[in-house]
């Protein structure tokens, strides 16, 4: 069992060494207070629990390597590494698709559409050119400026390359605007209007 | 900068981060005519695979609580009861406890690949051994490993290939 007491040179060794006494050592006596503190922070408790753990998991797999005693003492490094956490999973969550997803979804109605473009454009005429584009052109440019996803993730969803998607969003953009293109000129000109098509002029 | 004053400043980092968070937080929670829908919505997600480094308890609440999804609705939609999804999501109790069935039943949903579950129940594993929650590891090893076996098992099973290759 671990001593009550032990000299921050000593434990930083141990940590190093993966001596799980040592581990046990700083998630009993260490957990509580990190906790607490998180918590007086403004993380909600469950939200702190986790993340108390996930330090301590962060601990194991790095083994301290990070943790100089001569520079601070364990538990001011420890509230920093805490700390670094926090504030990665709050960004995180902000970040997270599901806002994207959300945003997606409310962008469905063309009276929101403003807040996902920016700049002078006729939106009506935008959802009009996306409603005449063929219903796979329609998701690949919803899954890419609606959800937001990545090619990398749009590729799993298509079960192809990531340039492959790519190339998929540049053919249905070039394709959105040559639909927007043509209905400015002519007005409606019905579905499958665009570059590469059958029923170009 | 020593390490007290980058520790405030990171506090005064976390607490604009939170202002900004509230503001998302109000956002009202999906709801969806159906739950095939629901289903629908979840499974165009991309897979996680490679997730960030937590276990899996905190992994499964942080997912249902950043996609804003009703407990009721995804219990419906997933056909698992909402009692066993708040068991996997509480660190309490250790999912290898849990059926095998049910954390299927939720990586389908979430879209959780095979590698995400076993690198996050192991992460599990591990907190619970160096928090002393076992009285015999070797043998709690063993049910783990039988557990992951079993949902990958389902996981072949049930056709679910982009969530096992």
């Amino acid at each position: 069992m671990f001593e009550a007491k032990i000299d921050s040179h000593e434990l930083a060794e141990r940590l190093r060494a993966r001596d799980e006494d040592a581990y046990e050592f700083v998630i009993e006596s260490y957990s509580r207070r990190l906790i607490r503190y998180l918590t007086r922070l403004g993380v909600p408790s469950d939200e702190a629990n986790d993340i108390c753990a996930d330090c301590m998991l962060k601990l194991w797999k790095t083994s301290c390597e990070n943790y100089d005693p001569n520079l601070s003492s364990f538990w001011t490094w420890l509230r920093k590494v805490a700390l670094n956490l926090v504030r990665d999973r709050v960004r995180r969550n902000q970040h997270a698709k599901f806002v994207a997803l959300d945003k997606a979804r409310r962008l469905l109605d063309p009276k929101t559409v403003d807040e996902k473009y920016s700049g002078k454009c006729d939106w009506e005429l935008v959802e009009k050119a996306l409603e005449s584009l063929d219903t796979s052109d329609q998701e690949v440019i919803n899954l890419k400026y609606g959800y937001g996803l990545t090619y990398d993730e749009m590729s799993q969803i298509f079960d192809s390359s990531p340039a492959a998607a790519g190339m998929r969003v540049t053919r249905a953009v070039q394709r959105l605007r040559s639909t927007i293109e043509g209905l400015k000129n002519n007005g409606p000109r019905g579905p499958n209007y665009g570059p590469g098509r059958s029923d170009s002029p | 900068m020593d390490h007290e004053d980058q520790i405030t400043d990171l506090e005064d980092q976390i607490r604009l981060e939170f202002q900004r968070d509230n503001a998302l937080s109000k956002r009202p929670v999906f709801k969806f005519k159906t739950p095939s829908d629901l289903l629908v919505f979840l499974t165009r997600l991309p897979i996680s695979r490679n997730v960030e480094l937590t276990s899996l308890s905190p992994f499964l609440r942080r997912f249902r609580r950043n996609a804003n999804l009703d407990l009721q609705d995804v219990s419906i939609a997933v056909k698992v009861p909402a009692s066993t999804i708040i068991q996997f999501e509480s660190a309490d109790l250790l999912p290898w406890n849990l059926p095998p069935s049910a954390m299927v039943a939720l990586a389908y949903a979430y879209r959780i690949h095979i590698e995400a579950i076993d690198f996050l129940t192991r992460n599990s594993y591990q907190i619970a051994r160096l928090s002393k929650k076992m009285a015999d590891p070797s043998a709690v090893h063993g049910s783990m490993s039988q557990w992951l076996e079993a949902v990958r098992a389902e996981m072949n099973a049930r056709g679910e290939l982009t969530l096992t290759t």
